[in-house]
């Protein structure tokens, strides 16, 4: 620092030398201050007498002194990044400045991948989001916080569960059986599957591009089809001195009872419960009646000693099992450099107490990032980022809806069951069973850029992510496997990396004024592996010892997997533009992936974007509203490896027999490989539409786009009498067509008042053109097995959406055996009580006058129609009001949860023959009906923040210093009657609490 | 020309991490790497045999695909669909138990076709090489043999499938099936050796298994099964009696057990040498790593800690179980009151934790032919099952031996053992009178080991029986065959 602060005082004094030599014998001196609008000081801003040659900067402090002749004229100010002011002296000595950042989006730099482009020479369909004040939303991942913001984008966050991941979706869903998830690219490194970035803090996030299009996404090539997030990180600038930067939040988690639809009256539970019981066909006697139920051994009270008062137990479960859930959040930066070296450091703190017992969540961030030039033409730097992730998890959550006429504890302090077989007393599984994961994450990177010549540049990176998990597991005697097994301990492994090594030229250069040209060239290849290991250990001594000595159990197992794959690539791109008006961009890659046949290990992803700046045409001169007229199309290939490796081997199966005393492995023929696999193809056209007015306060920018993916990787089912179940093949069509629109605009911009908004809307067609050839009528199932129904939810057929619902359609209630049998029900299912199908058809394909499977048709679809967001943001003097809205429009939900709790008092009975409802009967095994299906559209308000900015110069030593309480997830508008109605794969199997979060934040620069 | 030398530098560094895309196994083994040594032999063939007691087979949808469409088993309300269509006789195509079992008898012949075809080649001792030969025609035929009776005519795959776009084949008729299957079995015959391993057949075990063929051969001919046409009953009797009077007559390593209790022994399922009238019995052990054999569940009743058998059959512990298939009371009933395995192998009271003797759930009746008492892991249950059991050969050989001395006295073994009475020839009129008692009599004495279903339908008694008193059953589908499950006819090409 003092060397740098030294060559600044020796530039500057030189700089003064100079402008002293202009100077005649009387001169003035005028001084001042250059700040940002955010309090933060300026050095290095260009002060220049308007008009002349003299000119200084401001130095480390922003502070800057000027002669001039006279105190006449006027200052210019001007600063990278900054609007350019120009004040007039009028005599003063002294002149304080407030730069205000350029507003003047089209010059900001959007991150393409393999290079970054001014965000007006854009030809595909990009979105940029900035990190302003992203990180105010308490969040673990940055995955969550991207909901609502950008077109196109769907992000589901399916469990409140602390450090839970969430899934992103871009355009619509379009693999069968490889992965849907977007890229993610952090600096360059390609990451995997967007859903739980766990390693990155969000305050280290600048920006995040998504590329959406083929010509934005076909330079990914082989992994760019489910689309790319590119995400920068905080760098230093040169010639800045070193600046603090922290964040803290603490923020509080708060359910909402009404919504754990429970029953906690004591009286009314075991009527309901009894009622179940005296209603199933199987001859089961109803518990509460006074006596010991013989298959537990456990007492229970009758519903007269329950009305009276005499049983005394009331146990409202909610208190027993939900937390006062507290997050802190604790943020530390600082970023500076000098004139040839720039740094950026942090670390973050996020500790996360789960609203269940028995859960929490830690994440330690750690992210250091270091650039230098070298004399000649050469940069290089490195870029470290640490994790550590610690989960604490628990099932306590099942305890939620049990008995409240049963005490939590014995009188003994023991946990209290209800009989041996019960191992869900929530307080114990909380606090009895072990189940942890340590997760250690680093990720390096280093580069060297040089200009080979002018123009001519060249990177070179490599990197390694390193990803290491422990999970510790015990089931003590309590549990329900511990008691099985004796203790059930687990220590479970996993170490993945991933290496990676690119390089890559970039040529730039304008020929005669107006043709802009660049080309990009390279070459990548990055090696995965991932190891997993098992460690087992069945009955303990005791349970003490927990999982920490798994050879003293009496049974010990071991499992260990191994997969690698490579990726090796070649990419190119060309941009030209001629006179700023017409823009093209042409890319490539040529991708060979190890998981592929001999005959087809190479894929090409070519694509191609045209652009027309309208704008910039000279008839269009007249316009002045219009400060943007951009037309794009694009065209396209992209890519989908995401499947396991190995596809195109034979594999051997591996089983054990016993053969007396020892069981010994057999080993033989269990999959197919397939050699002519390949990868599955999306093909991807694109219309966009960017609009500008009033030189771009209001923006609004439109796409059209058509994907279609084709040769999906799918497993192909075989004949059972080949003696195989499948084999990977590429087959079947899925088509998205939709159109997004993203607006945003400042309707005042006053100096102490300002209103802004933005806003997106998206739509998406999704249809299964060919799914292959099996499963035609019936459809593929899809979705998880449901218990209660033995039968999954949703299916796919061709030309419907993935994942429709099919079922029976409800007419209504049987009210007599009579009607039942009428209706074509048969046995259990034709009581009164009991759901009426509409007869749709039978083998013949017309009513049959039976209810059997041939009566099933689509009843939902678990697409949305629409995804909506919007956010509109205040500001009066230093306070500032924002609000956040989220929501999904058209999408169906199965409710499996749709009889439970309160919603069972609607229930049929003799005394109340509804035509809604069916009777509570034990032992019934349901249907998927329309019954079940219920409009999952919801309207989310996601976030709402008030800050305050305290004034920059009100406490000496401080840039700037922000107070700001936020509330997250305050009210969802809604029909759903479930828990949350945001749900991901449409089937609401009832999930972790979700709940609202108010936050208190402090952000302090020094 | 410093430029040139750090350009080379750069790009080289960048390059030579490249690396191969060739795909190379890890951590599993194929047809590259594998049937070189005895080891690899014998593991082979274990292969083939572990499909058997896994839960798509013996040890949990066999189970029922076996006995729910027979008077010995119902099922909880809340069973899968395929139970409760099994069990009122209205199957279809999509019966899922069904399928499940049909995948699983191709996953078993899939795995005799390498041992057929690579272990002659192996290094290895003469005797053993051919033993496991012989074991793979064996487990081939055996797998063969349950698709037929099953389903009637199925895809013949004679080798392993090499190309997946050729994997369709058409359906092959009933006779030629069983030449697949009695030429399997009589080259099994000549290969293996009669050496008692366990949990693995030997020469007595296909003798055994030959004979049931024949006999099922005979009595399907001669009740006129449909597609049984083509062979005749007289020649059939006589080459079950011939197969069965060599396990009978021809070898004393296997006999009758006097201990009725002990050939089903709950704590001794895994006992390689306990009971000399298990031939071939199949074995389903604890502690898998993988799909779990839950055998034990399905017919023990939901019990909590503590709860045992009464002293008088063993007071063993009653691990709790699923209640899952359900006697047929009427069943139960038809057992005479003083036969012994009505009162040892099937339990209608136990011992609560607290040691006071109470009923059973529902006062039913529960088999204990595959309780395990020592069930640990769980789910996980060790049992034994019988495929060729010493008393199953000795009630083929009476059979087939028809109403004669010979026959009579097997029958007579296996009553006497039940504390039942004996016959003498002049107690039937016929041969057939006889053989319908021989088939009663196995019903009682085979009863839960995958018999009466085939015994009924060889016979032609689906409806005599199962639908008269006390049954009073409806058969509406799929009665003497099942169809082929619609996931084949879907995905094979020479079906659909």
């Amino acid at each position: 620092m003092k060397e740098m602060k030294l060559l600044f005082k020796l530039t500057l004094i030189l700089v003064l030398f100079t402008g002293f030599s202009s100077v005649m014998a009387q001169s003035y001196e005028i001084t001042g201050l250059v700040k940002g609008a955010d309090g933060e000081v300026l050095p290095g801003v260009n002060v220049i007498l308007k008009g002349t040659t003299t000119g200084v900067a401001t130095d480390f402090d922003g502070n800057y002194s000027i002669n001039v002749d006279d105190l006449q004229g006027t200052l210019v100010f001007s600063y990278l990044g900054y609007v350019t002011q120009e004040i007039e002296i009028n005599g003063n000595t002294a002149i304080n400045v407030v730069m205000d950042e350029d507003q003047q989006t089209l010059s900001e730099i959007v991150v393409i991948g393999y290079g970054a482009v001014k965000k007006s020479d854009l030809t595909g369909s990009v979105s940029s989001l900035k990190a302003d004040r992203l990180e105010e939303t308490p969040s673990s991942s940055v995955d969550a916080l991207l909901q609502g913001k950008v077109a196109g984008v769907q992000v589901t966050q399916t469990s409140g569960e602390p450090g839970a991941g969430v899934t992103v979706r871009i355009r619509g869903l379009s693999s069968r059986e490889g992965s849907n998830s977007p890229l993610y690219v952090i600096d360059g490194f390609p990451y995997g599957d967007a859903g739980n970035l766990k390693q990155l803090n969000p305050n280290d996030i600048v920006s995040m591009e998504v590329l959406k299009d083929a010509s934005a996404a076909a330079i990914y090539g082989s992994r760019g089809a489910n689309g790319v997030i590119i995400i920068t990180t905080k760098s230093g600038k040169n010639n800045q001195r070193a600046k603090f930067e922290i964040k803290t939040q603490t923020g509080v988690q708060i359910v909402d009872h009404g919504r754990l639809n429970l029953i906690s009256d004591p009286l009314t539970f075991a009527t309901l419960s009894n009622e179940v019981r005296e209603n199933d066909t199987r001859n089961v006697d109803p518990l509460y009646v006074g006596a010991v139920d013989q298959s537990t051994g456990v007492y229970y009270p009758s519903l007269t000693e329950i009305a009276s008062g005499s049983w005394g137990i009331n146990t409202y479960w909610p208190d027993v099992v939900l937390n006062e859930a507290i997050t802190q959040n604790v943020n530390i930066g600082i970023t500076g450099g000098d004139e040839n070296t720039a740094y950026a450091v942090s670390g973050n703190i996020f500790d996360q107490t789960g609203v269940l017992i028995g859960n929490d969540y830690q994440n330690f961030t750690f992210r250091g990032r270091l650039d230098q030039k070298t004399r000649g033409s050469f940069k290089y730097g490195t870029n470290l980022a640490l994790s550590y992730v610690k989960r604490n998890k628990t099932q306590s959550g099942f305890g939620i809806g049990r008995s409240p006429l049963t005490p939590v504890f014995n009188p003994d302090g023991t946990y209290y069951v209800n009989g041996a077989g019960d191992f869900f007393n929530p307080v114990m599984l909380a606090n009895e069973v072990t189940d942890i994961s340590n997760e250690y994450d680093v990720n390096a990177v280093t580069y060297i850029e040089w200009e080979i010549i002018k123009n001519l540049n060249l990177r070179a990176q490599s990197g390694i992510n390193l990803g290491h998990a422990i999970g510790d597991y015990y089931e003590p005697r309590t549990t329900s496997s511990g008691n099985i097994f004796n203790g059930l301990g687990i220590i479970n492994n996993y170490t993945g990396y991933t290496f990676l090594n690119e390089g890559y030229f970039t040529y730039k250069n304008t020929f005669k004024e107006k043709h802009d040209f660049s080309a990009m060239v390279g070459y990548s290849s990055e090696q995965r592996q991932v190891r997993t290991s098992q460690l087992r250990g069945e009955g303990f001594v005791n349970d003490v010892l927990k999982n920490e000595a798994l050879n003293s159990a009496t049974t010990r197992k071991l499992d260990n997997n191994l997969q690698k794959q490579v990726l090796q690539s070649f990419i190119s791109r060309i941009t030209y533009s001629y006179d700023d008006r017409y823009l093209l961009t042409l890319s490539g890659r040529y991708d060979g992936s190890s998981k592929f046949g001999k005959l087809n290990k190479y894929g090409f992803f070519p694509s191609g974007a045209i652009a027309w700046k309208l704008h910039n045409e000279k008839f269009m001169e007249s316009f002045n509203v219009l400060s943007q007229l951009k037309l794009r199309t694009s065209f396209g290939y992209s890519g989908n490896q995401a499947i396991p490796p190995y596809g195109t081997l034979n594999q051997f199966g591996a089983r054990q027999y016993f053969v007396g005393q020892v069981l010994i492995s057999g080993y033989g023929p269990y999959q197919n490989g397939n050699p002519a696999l390949q990868w599955e193809t999306t093909s991807q056209l694109d219309f966009g539409i960017d609009l500008g007015f009033l030189n771009n306060r209001i923006e609004l920018s439109a796409d059209y786009y058509k994907k279609e993916s084709t040769d999906l990787l799918r497993k192909k089912r075989l004949p059972f009498s080949s003696g195989f179940d499948d084999v990977w093949i590429n087959g079947g069509e899925i088509l998205n067509t939709g159109y997004e629109v993203a607006l945003s605009g400042t309707v005042i911009n006053g100096k102490d008042f300002g209103w802004d908004i933005s806003g997106t809307l998206s739509h998406n067609e999704n249809e299964v053109v060919n799914i292959g050839e099996e499963g035609v009528g019936e459809g593929l199932r899809t979705g998880g097995y449901i218990e209660s129904f033995r039968d999954y939810p949703t299916r796919w057929r061709n030309g419907q959406p993935m994942n429709i619902i099919v079922g029976y359609k409800v007419d209504g209630i049987v009210q007599s055996l009579a009607e039942g049998q009428e209706a074509g029900l048969v046995g259990d299912e034709a009581i009164a009580g009991e759901f009426k199908y509409v007869d749709i058809s039978g083998p013949d394909g017309t009513p049959d006058g039976i209810i059997n499977d041939l009566d099933r048709t689509v009843i939902g679809n678990t697409q949305p129609d629409f995804l909506i967001g919007f956010d509109t943001q205040f500001r009066y003097k230093n306070f500032d009001f924002s609000a956040q809205f989220y929501g999904s429009i058209g999408n169906d939900i199965v409710a499996i949860k749709k009889f439970e709790g309160q919603r069972s008092l609607n229930r049929w009975t003799v005394d109340n023959p509804t035509n809604e409802w069916p009777s509570l009967r034990g032992g019934r095994l349901n249907k998927i009906s329309d019954w079940w299906i219920e409009d999952g559209s919801f309207l989310r308000v996601s976030n709402v923040t008030l800050g305050y900015n305290l004034p920059s110069e009100t406490i000496s030593g401080i840039q700037s210093l922000r107070l700001y309480v936020t509330g997250t997830n305050l009210y969802t508008f809604t029909k759903f009657s479930g828990a949350d109605p945001e749900i991901e794969g449409g089937v609401d199997y009832g999930t972790y609490p979700k709940y609202r979060t108010f936050t208190l934040g402090l952000n302090l620069t020094l | 020309m410093k430029t040139f030398k750090y350009l080379i530098l750069i790009i080289a560094s960048v390059i030579t991490t490249a690396c191969s895309l060739e795909e190379t196994p890890n951590g599993f083994l194929n047809e590259e790497n594998f049937y070189q040594t005895a080891s690899d032999a014998e593991s082979a063939i274990l292969y083939t045999y572990a499909v058997l007691p896994e839960q798509g087979y013996f040890s949990r949808y066999y189970y029922y695909v076996a006995h729910c469409p027979t008077e010995e088993f119902t099922q909880k309300s809340d069973a899968e669909a395929g139970q409760h269509e099994l069990d009122g006789y209205i199957t279809t195509n999509t019966t899922a138990d069904l399928a499940i079992v049909f995948r699983h008898f191709y996953l078993s012949i899939n795995r005799t076709f390498p041992i057929i075809e690579k272990v002659p080649s192996i290094a290895m001792d003469e005797n053993y090489k051919n033993h496991i030969l012989g074991e793979a025609h064996f487990l081939r035929a055996f797998n063969y043999y349950n698709l037929v009776r099953l389903f009637g005519e199925v895809p013949l795959r004679k080798e392993v499938m090499t190309d997946f776009n050729s994997a369709g084949l058409d359906l092959a008729s009933i006779q030629d099936i069983y030449a697949y299957i009695l030429e399997d079995l009589q080259t099994a015959i000549t290969l293996m050796d009669s050496q008692y391993r366990y949990g693995r057949a030997n020469k007595t075990a296909a003798q055994g298994l030959l004979a049931n063929v024949h006999l099922f051969l005979a009595s399907a001919s001669e009740s006129g099964l449909a597609g049984y046409s083509f062979t005749d009953a007289a020649g059939n009797y006589n080459l079950a009696k011939q197969y069965a009077g060599e396990v009978v007559n021809g070898q004393s390593q296997f006999r009758l057990d006097t201990d009725i209790q002990n050939i089903f022994d709950p704590v001794q399922n895994l006992n390689p040498a306990f009971s000399p009238e298990h031939i071939f019995s199949i074995v389903a052990s604890r502690g898998v790593l993988g799909p779990t054999e839950l055998m034990s569940l399905l017919s023990t009743p939901f019990v909590q800690t503590g709860f045992t058998l009464t002293p008088d059959q063993g007071g063993h512990t009653i691990d709790f179980g699923w209640d899952h298939v359900i006697v047929e009371t009427p069943f139960y009933e038809s057992f005479d009151a003083s036969d012994r395995r009505k009162e040892l192998l099937f339990m209608t009271e136990y011992l609560d934790a607290d040691g006071n003797l109470v009923n059973t759930n529902n006062n039913r009746p529960y088999t204990l032919k595959y309780l395990d008492a020592n069930r640990s892991g769980g789910e996980e249950s060790g049992n034994k099952i019988p495929i060729v059991r010493y008393s199953e050969v000795l009630l083929t050989y009476a059979e087939a031996c028809g109403n004669t001395t010979e026959g009579i006295n097997a029958l007579n073994q296996i009553r006497s053992r039940a504390n039942l009475g004996t016959y003498s020839t002049s107690d039937f009129a016929s041969d057939a009178a006889f053989r319908d008692a021989v088939i009663q009599e196995r019903a009682w004495e085979l009863a839960y080991e995958f018999n009466r279903l085939y015994d009924l339908r060889r016979s032609g008694k689906m409806e005599q029986i199962l639908a008269s008193a006390p049954y009073n059953k409806t058969l509406t589908n799929a009665i003497y065959f099942f169809d082929i499950p619609f996931e084949e006819i879907d995905r094979n090409p020479n079906l659909n």
